[in-house]
């Protein structure tokens, strides 16, 4: 038995994992829990990533950036809901956001939604990285027909601290 | 320095601690590969399109190279497998801990309430890097448990 070889025990080394890629790959073939090979998830690759909510699964809507956030602002037609208590709405918002509460969604949506037609594009947003409100509320959203939504997760404090404009109750 | 590095008992308690740790850590990402890939997609490191592979793969040679450091079953080989992948996810930590991204480790399990402060996890990692190379690079031929090179 001797030490440590390089060439013997990198080979053998790939052998092992070759091994091991086959019988995961055999599992996933026939695993009740198992997943695509390629799954749909959006390509935040390479750069400036979005954080993305802890409960994120593959299949929710996008999430966007700041810059994507602010370019999608810029153009005038989406909407940007704010998914937060109406307290903190009144506080401080995204201007020219409206508020859908998620938390109170069954008794704002027919007053919010009824301004808004199906086809529009849509960004929710919610306090910011520790809030998934947001998220929730896209996923109503897509659920209640609004297939075109997108989930800005920096939210409030992201746009805030971007020095972007905001509405704010006077004190 | 050699002789301690060298001892059969220290080659024999990095085979335990290094094998079991990778076993114990492949288990819940093996029965939970769609949330491992969301781990996985989190850490903003692996193209999109070959997320699902990696949360597929990863576990399992997790598991296979554990198995193998433990049983004596190429021992080397195992424990250069272990010792890369160890150096990979402390990459990935430090990466996002510079970036400033908070994340789910993904280390032992895929439930989210498992976030450490990315540094501590980082110190675990090392230790485990340190057991990793010993007993990947300075074992000894052991007695006790067979040691297939």
């Amino acid at each position: 038995m001797k030490g440590f070889d390089w060439r013997r025990d990198t080979l053998r080394a790939f052998l092992i994992a070759a091994l091991w890629l086959l019988v995961a790959v055999a599992v996933n073939a026939v695993s009740p829990r198992q997943i695509a090979w390629v799954g749909a998830w959006p390509s935040t690759y390479g750069t400036d990533s979005a954080a993305v909510p802890p409960s994120y699964v593959e299949g929710d809507r996008p999430i966007l950036r700041l810059d994507e956030a602010i370019a999608k602002y810029q153009s005038a037609e989406v909407v940007f809901l704010d998914a937060r208590e109406p307290e903190d709405y009144a506080y401080g918002h995204i201007a020219r956001a409206v508020n859908l509460p998620f938390d109170y969604y069954d008794e704002y949506a027919d007053s919010v939604l009824g301004q808004i037609d199906k086809s529009a594009d849509i960004v929710t947003y919610c306090g910011g990285e520790d809030c998934e409100l947001s998220l929730y509320l896209a996923r109503q959203l897509v659920n209640d027909g609004y297939p075109r939504v997108a989930i800005f997760f920096g939210g409030y404090g992201a746009w805030e601290e971007a020095g972007m404009p905001l509405e704010k109750a006077t004190p | 320095m050699r002789h301690v590095l060298g001892h059969p008992w220290l080659g024999v308690i990095s085979r335990l601690v290094v094998g079991g740790v990778f076993i114990y850590a492949s288990l819940d990402k093996i029965l939970h590969p769609d949330q491992f890939a969301r781990i996985i997609f989190n850490y903003h490191l692996v193209p999109a399109s070959l997320i699902n592979l990696a949360a597929i793969m990863l576990p399992w040679v997790e598991f296979g190279a554990g198995l193998f450091l433990i049983m004596g079953v190429w021992t080397r080989a195992s424990g250069l497998i272990l010792t890369a992948l160890v150096v990979v996810f402390i990459a990935a930590l430090a990466i996002n801990w510079f970036r400033g991204v908070s994340l789910e480790c993904g280390c032992f399990t895929v439930s989210g309430a498992a976030k450490g402060a990315i540094g501590s996890l980082i110190l675990r990692d090392v230790v485990l890097l340190a057991l990793a190379l010993q007993a990947t690079f300075w074992a000894r031929p052991q007695a006790w448990l067979t040691d297939r090179g």
